[in-house]
């Protein structure tokens, strides 16, 4: 995991700064999405089969504390898994946007 | 002359036919609908069954209305047709109700509404004036303002949604479908795209050629190969060879699976090149989208250039962004699909669904406030636990995590962006009130006899409503000055990119009947004169049988008595507004321009039944009918109003925009229909009265839930009248009237190809072109005589053309391409229109050493070939 990437502008460093604000905000808000529900899958399959119907009921209730507290009992290094899922992120945006920018399979 | 005439050689009288032959050609099998679509084979039997019905139930009828007895058996199934037709009728009076009661509830809501803002408007004036007001009031102001930042926030988060237009959906469908393929296929085949990177082998794959598979495959077991197929052959084997010895020499796991990497790095370049190849059709679409949004800003060319390139710029990278994003989203889901079983997939996906919804649907200020890294706290577990609301407020979402993402980019973004955004809304706003206020006045200014009804209509609306119908629908001064002649058949001209004319005309329904082909070269002769209105009477029964006329045809909409400076636009307008009442009156004005246009067509068509001799002519105190007897035919054209596609209505209102700006220029002069060709299309058209308007309309007519007997009764009408006989293995039972299935006497037929009508139909030809691509007279002087070979090589198909005009490659094109001055963007695009549309008639090398013009005369809707 590289977590010097975690502090960089993501906007910058997608050569995206000079695009309108608002276009800036609309892709921001796709990648965000995008990285939550990859978050959401990895996380998920770290939970046991117990813990994930322990997990289910804590989300009905709504309570984000509880649920925050829960997955950081039950995962291990919850913390870095998320960040090296959003690192992960950025190099692969860049990685396929050569590729798309390239000829090359 | 600027469209001068070319020598023509006459095409060959072909060999007389025996009657024999021609009863065999005239035959032609009815397996598509109204709007062309393919029928299946339960379709045709259901028409089938439908129309022999109808057949019976009329016998019967008949034979009861001689005094004739029937059967027991004709008796019931009268019955059943009767019970049938009034539980029809049941239902639509149901939905009728519920229409009015929808209606009703509307207009209470929208009372409320009115006597609110009232209230409103009156509290904030007390306060302007530094009057105290009740606690109430300030609740109120309070309540109000805080429904107004919602709506507004909900409308920021739909606008992304509503911005899909229609007539993308095709290619952002392809697209989406392609990059699953591809997402697939580099997951299954990750090994050896390792394998390749891992080498350095790209040069080696770079160097296969899509072919190559196809041609070792069709060739390699093939005897006596030509030397041309031996060469190929040897070619595709050594490229395939260079690759799976260079692989073996730098990886040893690529031993012996020479075949298997080779046919998966060509199936997987295939796939690739596929899925790029839809984005770049799909940002093609989004190219003309924008250029056309260009357009309507009136900038110079120079300017509108520029604004252009940078919005080409913000494309590339706005769709190169989202594609490595929407990959990153695939392969979350793909990886998921082959690591569980189909229970946990579900669940995962559904969660993970979840999260990025409860995402999208915070309001914006929460959005940006998270993003922005204001609040403090976990690391997401509320996103996955999908928890909306203001528990956000207590900081559980943390901006932390947010800011490892954005690294700080979301706090720019976000202030910045949002306040710019809604600074740029009111500055529209602003604009929008002005721009309407000056329109206001050129309405008045112009046409001192606007139609009172539009004024009618403004006086009832709000003042917010005003500006957005007098803006939105410039249109609204065509309807009500009865300006607009020839605009809608031209109108959705932007459909036939990258069609044929001949498509795009069908389209928008003018196009030629379906008859035989020898009559196709009749009716395709410009003086020959379509039986549209006493045939259309004759064999299209105006009240399907046993449905009766309704009452209020016969007194509404009906005859009206022309005032000075009526015309037939007015007299149309007020007849479809007497006889439709609120489902006219409730059209947007492009809709309206449509059906008006429409239905004018139909009497420049005919002007002779219509009691005139010049469309242009009426006669005040003179009574006149404009609309058809047919009800059936009028519901048509409503129906094609309704499925008007957004660029066609855009089309319109750009076209009524242009005779605004000329009457601003010509104070006081007549616009007539000539008049408004010379407008829309630099010339008076030559031909403007043989565009037939045809009744049936495009693909969405089969598409809809419609009445299947009344659509089978409707293509029945149809076919007699275009003269298509039907085939008897078909519809047996049906009786054509032998006068419909008759093709014109030889005789007549070759007495219309002179010279002089051949020429004229080279002139309807260029000029359909010409105004399909949208030439200004300048920009076709400039380009007509440019050699066909030369243009298709520098323009190369729509999507390669506008995905190369950022590059070197334009720069070359503008070098070469003769074009009229300043050579931006907006002419290019014209080019490429022109270049598909050559593309579109498939045609042979022979062609190459033609001229533009030649070609456009030459091919087009009436065959001179």
């Amino acid at each position: 995991m590289n977590k010097k990437l975690n502090t960089s502008n993501i906007i910058t460093e997608l050569g995206l700064s000079d695009l309108p604000r608002t276009t800036q905000l609309k892709l921001l808000t796709q990648m965000t999405e995008s990285v939550l529900k990859r978050i959401t899958v990895e996380v998920l399959e770290k939970l046991s089969e117990e813990d994930r119907k322990e997990f289910e009921k804590i989300q009905e209730k709504g309570d984000t504390e509880a649920m925050d507290k829960f997955l950081k009992e039950k995962i291990a290094n919850y913390e870095e898994i998320v960040e090296g899922i959003v690192a992960d992120f950025k190099e692969e945006m860049k990685k396929t946007i050569a590729s798309l920018k390239s000829k090359n399979i | 002359m600027p469209f001068e005439q070319i020598p023509m050689p006459l095409p060959e009288k072909p060999k007389e036919k025996s009657l024999e032959e021609n009863n065999k050609e005239n035959i032609i099998e009815v397996t598509q609908g109204v709007g062309g679509r393919k029928r299946s084979s339960e379709e045709i039997e259901k028409y089938k069954r439908i129309r022999e019905e109808i057949t019976k139930e009329k016998e019967i009828r008949e034979r009861l209305e001689r005094g004739e007895l029937i059967s027991q058996e004709e008796a019931a199934f009268l019955r059943e047709k009767e019970m049938l037709r009034r539980s029809k009728e049941e239902k639509e009076a149901v939905t009728e109700s519920e229409k009015k009661e929808e209606k009703e509830a509307v207009t209470e809501s929208e009372k409320k509404e009115e006597k609110e803002e009232k209230k409103e408007k009156e509290i904030r004036e007390r306060l302007e004036r530094g009057e105290l007001i009740s606690q109430e009031e300030a609740a109120f102001l309070r309540e109000k303002e805080m429904l107004r930042r919602s709506k507004e926030e909900k409308r920021e988060e739909e606008e992304p949604k509503a911005e899909a237009k229609e007539e993308e959906k095709t290619n952002e469908k392809i697209l989406a479908e392609k990059r699953e393929i591809f997402a697939k296929s580099e997951i299954e085949k990750k090994e050896i795209l390792e394998m390749i990177k891992k080498a350095k082998a790209e040069k080696l794959v770079n160097e296969i050629k899509l072919e190559d598979w196809e041609t070792i495959n069709n060739l390699k077991e093939k005897k006596n190969l030509s030397p041309g197929e031996e060469k190929a052959l040897k070619e595709v084997i050594e490229r395939k060879m260079a690759l799976i010895k260079y692989l073996e020499l730098k990886d040893p796991n690529s031993k012996n699976r020479g075949e298997e990497v080779y046919e998966k790095v060509v199936e997987h370049k295939k796939i690739k090149e596929e899925y790029l190849k839809s984005l770049a059709k799909y940002r093609a679409d989004l190219y003309e989208k924008t250029l056309q949004e260009i357009e309507k800003l009136g900038l110079s060319e120079k300017e509108a250039d520029k604004l252009m390139r940078q919005r080409m710029e913000e494309i590339i990278k706005t769709t190169v962004v989202s594609e490595a994003n929407n990959l990153y989203e695939l392969r979350t889901k793909i990886k998921l699909e082959a690591k569980k079983d189909a229970s946990f997939l579900e669940k995962a996906w559904k969660a993970a669904g979840k999260s990025a919804e409860w995402y999208r649907k915070l309001p914006l200020k929460y959005k940006l406030a998270m993003s922005a890294g204001l609040f403090a706290g976990g690391i997401g577990a509320g996103a996955i636990g999908g928890v909306a609301g203001l528990s956000l407020a207590t900081g559980v979402i943390g901006g932390r995590w947010f800011q490892r993402i954005f690294g700080g980019a979301a706090t720019v973004v976000a202030v910045e962006g949002f306040m710019k955004h809604f600074q740029e809304k009111r500055l529209e706003k602003k604009t929008i009130k002005n721009f309407a206020d000056k329109l206001s006045e050129k309405i008045k200014n112009n046409d001192k006899e606007l139609d009172k009804k539009l004024f009618e209509l403004i006086g009832k609306k709000k003042k917010q409503k005003i500006t957005r119908y007098i803006v939105a629908g410039t249109a609204g001064v065509v309807v009500g000055t009865g300006l607009l002649g020839k605009v809608i058949n031209w109108g959705s001209e932007k459909i036939g990119i990258g069609k044929s004319i001949r498509e795009a005309v069908e389209k928008i329904g003018i196009s030629k009947p379906k008859i035989s082909p020898d009559l196709t070269k009749v009716l395709s002769m410009p003086d020959y004169e379509p039986p549209l209105g006493e045939e259309m009477s004759a064999y299209e029964p105006s009240v399907a049988p046993g449905e009766e006329m309704p009452a209020y045809e016969a007194v509404k909409g009906g005859p009206q008595i022309a005032q000075k400076g009526d015309s037939v636009w007015k007299i149309i307008g007020r007849q479809l507004e007497e006889r439709y009442d609120e489902k006219f009156a409730r059209l947007d004005e492009a809709r309206k321009t449509y059906i008006i246009d429409a239905l004018k067509d139909k009497v420049a068509a005919n002007p002779e039944k219509f009691d005139l001799t010049d469309i242009d002519k009426i006669k005040a105190g003179k009574s006149y009918d404009f609309l058809p007897s047919s009800k059936m035919e009028i519901d048509r054209i409503f129906e094609e109003a309704g499925n008007l596609k957004r660029n066609q209505l855009e089309s319109i209102l750009e076209n009524n925009e242009k005779i605004e700006n000329w009457l601003k220029a010509h104070p006081g002069e007549k616009l007539t229909t000539g008049k408004i060709d010379e407008i829309l299309y630099g010339k008076k058209l030559p031909l403007t009265e043989g565009f037939i308007y045809e009744a049936p309309s495009g693909e969405g007519f089969l598409e809809e839930e419609v009445n299947e007997e009344k659509l089978a009764r409707e293509e029945f009408a149809e076919e007699k009248l275009s003269g298509q006989e039907i085939a008897e293995d078909e519809f047996p039972g049906e009786e054509v009237p032998t006068e419909t299935v008759e093709t014109m006497p030889e005789e007549k037929k070759w007495s219309l190809e002179t010279e002089k009508q051949i020429e004229e139909a080279m002139k309807y030809n260029e000029m359909t072109h010409i105004k399909t691509i949208g030439f200004t007279e300048g920009e076709y002087e400039a380009i007509k005589n440019f050699k066909i070979g030369r243009l298709l090589e520098l323009i190369p198909s729509r999507e390669e053309a506008w995905n190369n005009c950022s590059l070197d490659e334009f720069l070359k094109i503008k070098k070469e391409i003769p074009h009229d001055g300043f050579y931006g963007t907006r002419e290019f695009y014209k080019h490429i229109k022109l270049a598909e549309l050559i593309r579109s008639y498939h045609p042979g090398n022979w062609v190459k050493e033609m001229t533009v013009k030649e070609f456009l005369q030459r091919f087009g809707p009436k065959e001179i070939l």
